[in-house]
């Protein structure tokens, strides 16, 4: 009975349990939490009340008309109205649009000028007994795009998105034309994804073109393009890409129906989809993944996923994703496979290395001195001598320097972000060394480190492996080898865990089907790689038609 | 999408039974077979003791063959009666729990030892067992292909370390064949089925298969690569130590990669890479006992299977704490495998007979 009171009353037994209970519980709640906040977020927002604003109609005299959207839109000054005579009836008419937005050549050669001009060989009796609009929609105005609204708020839509739009008295119609001047710049190729060898092209900020660039990567009829709008306000275009015939539709439910959940007034980049879209909003890796590569897109919706464009910004959106696939770029595909194979490996060993070398480093020289060969330990020691800090807090400076050092880089205008990292190179590679607060070889380590995290193809993957880093670098200092074994147990668990729509995280590590190893680590010659991926579920499995 | 149900396929099962097998006993095994076989001819008791093992198995995939979809916790009790049942359902619960604090305590012993000297025992159990409660957290599919993705790479760095070892291999070391006779491979085999245990939790795996009818393939493929692993384990520590100095290795595995070097790779000893896997190695196993003891609480007092993850922490911890010394622990060691022996040969045959008696089938 003593022994056991003894027992219990050790510090390590009640405390421990203590701790031990205490820490997972909390961080159980308070997770439960943070999920619960988004859930209720979107749920408070779902109740789509869509406040049916009074909507008027085209009146069939003009003055209403033009009131109305004066009303409304008046006190714009680019907004012009141009009033002139229909040529035909001889009837007013207004014509609509935004000063700047609109293809002003096309609108006076193809819009104004055919109605201003004295018909020759118009018959007078015809129109009269057909409809007005529709005779000046077929015969007279020379427009393959347009149409018509009988709508105020519509035209006012359409008048905002910079189509045109015609009110001619006595018609309880509008006509809208499209002639929207496309700002567009000439296809580049994309800054983030550089390939040696592959097609020069990314995607551009219209999403028109961007359809189109996809298009003409395939000829299959079963490539949908299915467009829809978001954001309240500024109603922006979005299009959901796929083939049809190997897509799941399960797969292919759930991207449209979280889509929906989407209600924001503004939507810029595709940044704000992939965020609300995404399945664990508290984790460090990228689910969706985003390429300004229209090869990259074909290569994933062949594979059997979904791929979404948004309007106005070059990035599209790819789901699911795994994380091998956050570590493959076209040109592994386009060059020789042994060589890709070799390189494909230096990227998971450069993975590792950003994430666990540094903190390696750290258990090595404070924790276990006699794991090292005695001739390096021995350098270690050497050229550690002097330097005033725990081996964790230099590393941490120097992190911190390094990483301070590449956020400066990127944001000041090249030919001084280049002086930043050279005057940066020259202070922490000599002068720190010099004033001993670091050691020479914490310097070589953090270099091989940040080098190797430029090796990572998928720049949101890179970001949270910087900051796994730093996780590993406090568990290395508190509990050595054995935290880094913990933490790499964590990362495998949390990627074990999560999901991209219902595919895991870690999937093709997961012997989920051997046909699909062979496009992991190693690239297998493309005649062995037969079939699209297992872990997607698509519908038609063979590559290569019988 | 259809991947979100608790089913586990095949591969799953195979890697979450082979985790399960390989465990402390790769660090202990080679000594408590050595004082008790006392030959060289230790080999021999390793391939045997794997054969019982597996036939014992057959039995145990018969048994929850004839009852799909059910868990030891759920058929014993149309087995045996409810009262009966659910002292066995304790049982097995209890040999979970033991199995997975032996297996903590043993695993905070060696890295107390070998890398971090200064930090207290406690600490470095209880990191483990938030970790594994992480992992729990996610239910049985997060757990197995957890342990799909880590068990080939660490079998392979396990395997390729041991086998570094043959650079002091003699083969004098390994001879005579059967110098004594039959007698000492048959006392070999009660440290053989010892280390063996695990398997019994085949009992609770079947009923999540997706097919359940290749049992038998899980089964045979993972004892037989266990089996593999230790008879290379076991061959190469007797090789290398003859069978008089295995008996006085606390950590015979370890001695072993201590005993060899390479010079000019960055990492002349590899006994800190083959540390890791085997702690990885040991959280698997530990893992799993949560798991089955979870699982089983919840089922025989009907809470929620996350809450009793966090009901068990304290008391695996605790009876982790238990064992004053290495001597203590060991012994507690050697009653888990009496009762695994219990649960993987005795309580499957008797169950068996039981039910063909009856004529039970689960409908």
């Amino acid at each position: 009975m003593d022994s056991v009171l003894a027992f219990i009353l050790r510090q390590e037994v009640y405390f421990g349990t203590f701790m031990l209970i205490a820490i997972p519980v909390t961080l159980n709640i308070s997770f439960k939490k943070l999920i619960e906040l988004r859930k209720q977020a979107n749920n408070s927002r779902s109740p789509l009340t869509k406040k049916k604003a009074k909507t008027q109609d085209v009146s069939s005299l003009l003055e209403p008309n033009i009131a109305f959207i004066k009303s409304r839109l008046g006190i714009n000054t680019d907004i012009v109205f141009r009033n002139f005579n229909l040529a035909i009836l001889n009837r007013k008419c207004t014509l609509v649009y935004i000063d700047g937005f609109v293809n002003k050549l096309a609108m006076r050669q193809f819009v104004v000028e055919p109605l201003m001009s004295k018909p020759c060989n118009h018959d007078q009796q015809m129109i009269k007994t057909s409809d007005v609009i529709a005779y000046l929609i077929d015969n007279v105005i020379p427009i393959i795009d347009m149409n018509t609204a009988t709508s105020l708020d519509d035209s006012i839509y359409n008048i905002l998105s910079g189509c045109p739009v015609l009110f001619v008295d006595g018609e309880a119609k509008c006509i809208i034309f499209k002639l929207k001047k496309e700002e567009t710049r000439s296809i580049d190729e994309p800054v983030t994804e550089a390939l040696v060898r592959g097609p020069r092209m990314g995607f551009l900020e219209n999403l028109r073109d961007n359809t189109a660039l996809l298009r003409s990567l395939s000829g299959d009829p079963n490539l949908t393009i299915v467009e829809q709008e978001v954001g309240e306000r500024t109603k922006r275009k979005l299009a959901i890409v796929y083939i049809s015939d190997i897509v799941n539709p399960d797969l292919l439910g759930e991207v449209k129906e979280r889509i929906a959940t989407i209600q924001l007034d503004n939507v810029p980049e595709s940044g704000y989809i992939e965020q609300i879209i995404e399945d664990d909003y508290l984790s460090l890796f990228p689910q969706i993944q985003s390429t300004e590569r229209p090869d990259r897109v074909m290569g994933g919706i062949l594979e059997g996923r979904v791929a979404i464009l948004l309007d106005g910004t070059p990035f599209a959106l790819i789901v699911p994703v795994t994380f091998s696939m956050m570590l493959q770029t076209p040109e592994d595909y386009y060059e020789r496979w042994i060589s890709m194979s070799l390189i494909r490996l230096l990227r998971y060993a450069a993975i590792f290395i950003t994430v666990f070398l540094p903190s390696f480093y750290i258990a090595l020289v404070s924790f276990h001195q006699g794991l090292i060969p005695t001739d390096l330990a021995l350098a270690i020691a050497n050229s550690r001598v002097g330097v005033p800090f725990p081996s964790f807090i230099e590393a941490l400076i120097m992190e911190a320097a390094i990483e301070m050092l590449r956020e400066a880089g990127l944001r000041l205008p090249k030919p001084i972000g280049q002086t930043v990292g050279l005057v940066g190179a020259i202070i922490i590679g000599e002068a720190a060394v010099q004033a001993g607060l670091v050691s020479p070889i914490m310097i070589i380590v953090v270099a091989v480190t940040a080098i190797s995290s430029f090796v990572t193809p998928q720049y949101g993957l890179g970001i949270g492996l910087r900051v796994l880093r730093i996780l590993a670098m406090f568990c290395s200092a508190t509990l050595g080898l054995y935290g880094i074994t913990l933490f790499f147990l964590m990362l495998l668990i949390h990627g074990s865990k999560l999901k991209s729509f219902g595919v895991p995280y870690i999937t093709p590590g997961t012997i989920y089907s051997k046909d699909d190893l062979k496009d992991f680590v190693f690239r297998f010659p493309l005649f062995t790689m037969n079939t699209r991926p297992k872990e997607f579920y698509p519908k038609n499995n063979k590559r290569k038609p019988k | 999408m259809n991947i979100g149900t608790n089913q586990i396929t095949t591969t799953q099962t195979f890697a979450i039974l082979g985790s399960t097998l390989v465990a402390v006993g790769s660090f202990t095994f080679p000594r408590a077979l050595a004082t008790d076989v006392g030959t060289p001819d230790m080999w021999m008791s390793v391939i045997l003791g794997g054969l019982i093992t597996f036939l014992s198995g057959l039995f145990v995939v018969k048994l929850s063959q004839q009852f799909p979809k059910q868990t030891f916790f759920q058929f014993n009790q149309i087995i045996v009666g409810k009262y009966l049942g659910w002292g066995l359902s304790l049982g097995f619960i209890i040999y979970a729990i033991l199995l997975g604090s032996f297996e903590i305590r043993a695993m905070g012993e060696v890295t107390k030892f070998y890398l971090l000297e200064g930090t207290p025992l406690s600490v470095l159990m209880i990191c483990m067992l938030w970790v594994g409660t992480y992992l729990l957290a996610g239910g049985i599919n997060a757990m197995a292909r957890l342990f799909e993705f880590i068990y080939p790479i660490t079998i392979f760095i396990f395997l390729l370390v041991v086998m570094l070892g043959i650079v002091n291999f003699e083969i004098d070391n390994v001879r005579p064949v059967l110098g004594n006779g039959v007698m000492p491979i048959i006392k070999g085999l009660v440290p053989t089925l010892l280390t063996n245990s695990g398997m019994e939790f085949l009992l609770v795996w079947i009923a999540f298969m997706k097919r359940p009818k290749q049992a038998t393939k899980v089964l045979r493929w993972g004892v037989f690569l266990t089996v593999f692993i230790y008879f290379v384990t076991i061959i190469i520590t007797t090789g290398v130590f003859s069978v008089e100095r295995l008996q006085v290795e606390t950590w015979p595995t370890l001695s072993l990669i201590q005993s060899y070097e390479f010079k000019g790779v960055f990492i002349e000893r590899f006994e800190s890479v083959f540390l890791v896997v085997w702690i990885i190695q040991i959280f698997a196993t530990y893992a799993v006992c949560h798991y089955i003891a979870a699982l089983g609480v919840a089922d025989i007092f009907k809470l929620k299977y996350k809450k009793t993850v966090y009901f068990l922490l304290p008391i695996l911890y605790v009876v982790a704490l238990a064992p004053s010394d290495l001597n203590q622990l060991s012994s507690l060691g050697s009653v888990i495998g009496y009762i695994s022996i219990s649960f993987s040969l005795v309580i499957p045959i008797f169950l068996l007979i039981i039910t063909k008696l009856r004529g039970l089938k689960s409908e």
